[in-house]
């Protein structure tokens, strides 16, 4: 029996262990992810890096109160200011898809006042004051105080959630007392309607293949864009498929994709040549198959194609299938 | 760029914007935490999801990043949760090694693995691949005890802490993973 000899000094603690062991795992351990994967984690936090930073003089612990409590004060603030220049009366300011022509909008051209750099996060009481110059001063590109700069990133997706699900109740309200026109409303209703019976969406469709690897071990890197809302609709796997209807390979997906659309995910080995012709397609687990596919070869490369109907349908029963979804 | 930098340092650095330190810090701990995962779940499949989603997570929560406790130590702190929420939302659950504690009598004397030291590379890469497959064997619980302190570097303490037990049973676990490993390897 050995005595514990520590290959790092980190391994302050005195357990039994064995540094040939040690020396044994580190040599046979040489796992890395793809590199394919470090770039798309890299690309993610150089993007994530540029974008603008909610710390300020109120960051760290204070940022999600502040940005919320700018959100609060900015919405209180629009709604009022709209509802004083008469704004909520040109419904739209919110529909567009009415097609009427859109009048000018009052809260864009609203007089500016600087928002102080110090100004106190929670006194909601205040905000209307407050908030109609953050909204007037990004949109003029006016400088503004670094409290103000974290605030007009909030004022801007502001703007944008005030044009549809925020200021919808009101306005719907508003609406109705106007009487809006009925025929309008069955024209949404038809096409909602006549988007869920063709499917439109609800497919798993294969936006790209790419190929890399050897003969008889391919691996398959596919691109996949999937209305994911959750577990309760989300595409659960990609396969390979041979012509004849058998699977190949098939990479289960662990969870949805709600916020990262379209998707890469890859997997393999695809036990296949360079000249065998596969199919390549998506699953979702509502609908099932039925989605835009690609078909080639590793040696042609691969072109958007549709299966025909029921083509190789019973493959959805067949083993690897999800076991759960994450999220 | 100063790649020598603490880990600390350079998530502070990108917290602040600086994304070559994110990439300084990714090429640092990649493979770690790969492995890691990699075993933990079996597959290169599962790995390499989990792995884009811990990253994904820490990018997300770099603006609340303060230098309060090891970098590693976050890190694998991520990365343990994402993994038994995965366990969790699986239909076979957490494993059975997560809430029980060692059951079977642990036989401490084992021989000496440098006595049996291999004679040439190939007998290396052969006891290697043993190796993974003992490890591969071994309950969950163990497993990420051993993979913490061998890939991370993590101590005692900080294996309890990402683990969230207490330093006994961390202990008790790497203990048996160990003992268990050696065991493996010893047999003829």
């Amino acid at each position: 029996m050995t005595t514990h000899k520590p290959t790092d000094t980190q391994h302050d603690d005195p357990l039994p262990g064995d540094a040939e062991m040690v020396r044994l795992y580190r040599a046979a351990a040489k796992d890395v992810p793809p590199a394919e994967l470090d770039a798309k984690i890299l690309v993610e936090a150089q993007h994530a890096a540029a974008k603008p930073k909610a710390r300020g003089p109120f960051g760290g612990h204070w940022a999600i109160p502040l940005s919320t409590a700018a959100v609060i004060v900015l919405s209180v603030g629009v709604v009022l200011l709209l509802s004083q220049q008469g704004a909520l009366n040109h419904r739209d300011e919110i529909t567009p898809l009415l097609s009427e022509a859109p009048p000018q909008s009052p809260a864009r051209s609203a007089p500016t006042a600087p928002l102080a750099p110090s100004e106190p996060a929670l006194p909601a009481a205040k905000a209307p004051a407050k908030a109609k110059p953050v909204l007037s001063e990004t949109a003029q590109g006016v400088a503004a105080s670094p409290a103000a700069l974290s605030a007009a990133a909030e004022a801007k997706k502001t703007e944008r959630t005030m044009t549809a699900p925020a200021a919808a109740p009101m306005l719907r309200e508003r609406m109705a007392e106007e009487r809006v026109n009925t025929t309008r409303d069955d024209f949404r209703t038809q096409g909602k309607l006549a988007k869920e019976a063709i499917g439109m969406g609800v497919t798993a469709d294969v936006i790209a293949v790419q190929v890399s690897g050897e003969p008889g071990a391919y691996q398959f890197s596919v691109g996949i864009r999937s209305r994911d809302l959750g577990c309760a609709q989300y595409a659960d796997w990609w396969e390979v498929v041979s012509k004849d209807g058998k699977l190949l390979y098939r990479r289960v997906l662990l969870h949805s994709h709600v916020d990262e659309q379209p998707f890469t995910r890859s997997g393999g080995p695809v036990p296949i040549q360079p000249d065998t012709v596969v199919w390549v397609r998506a699953h979702m687990n509502t609908v099932g198959y039925g989605g835009i596919a690609f078909m080639g070869s590793p040696k042609t490369g691969f072109i958007q194609a549709m299966p025909g109907a029921g083509f190789a349908a019973d493959l959805a029963k067949q083993t690897p299938l999800p076991n759960g979804c994450d999220f | 760029m100063n790649n020598a930098a603490p880990d600390e340092e350079l998530m502070n650095r990108y917290r602040d914007g600086d994304a070559r330190a994110f990439e300084a810090l990714y090429t640092r701990h990649k493979g770690p935490l790969y492995r890691y995962l990699l075993r933990q779940c079996g597959t290169a499949a599962l790995a390499e999801e989990l792995f884009q989603d811990v990253w994904f997570k820490l990018i997300r929560a770099r603006e609340r990043y303060e230098a309060r406790a090891k970098f590693t130590t976050w890190l694998y702190t991520l990365a343990h949760h994402r993994l038994i929420d995965h366990y969790r939302r699986a239909r076979t659950g957490v494993p059975i090694s997560y809430n029980d504690d060692p059951d079977e009598p642990l036989i401490e004397q084992v021989a000496d693995l440098e006595a049996r030291e291999p004679d040439n590379e190939l007998d290396r890469r052969r006891l290697g691949q043993r190796l993974l497959a003992q490890i591969a064997a071994l309950p969950e619980a163990q497993r990420e005890a051993f993979l913490l302190r061998e890939e991370s570097g993590l101590s005692l303490e900080e294996i309890a802490k990402v683990t969230g037990v207490n330093a006994e049973t961390a202990k008790s676990r790497l203990r048996y993973a160990l003992t268990k490993l050696r065991q493996g390897l010893t047999k003829d």
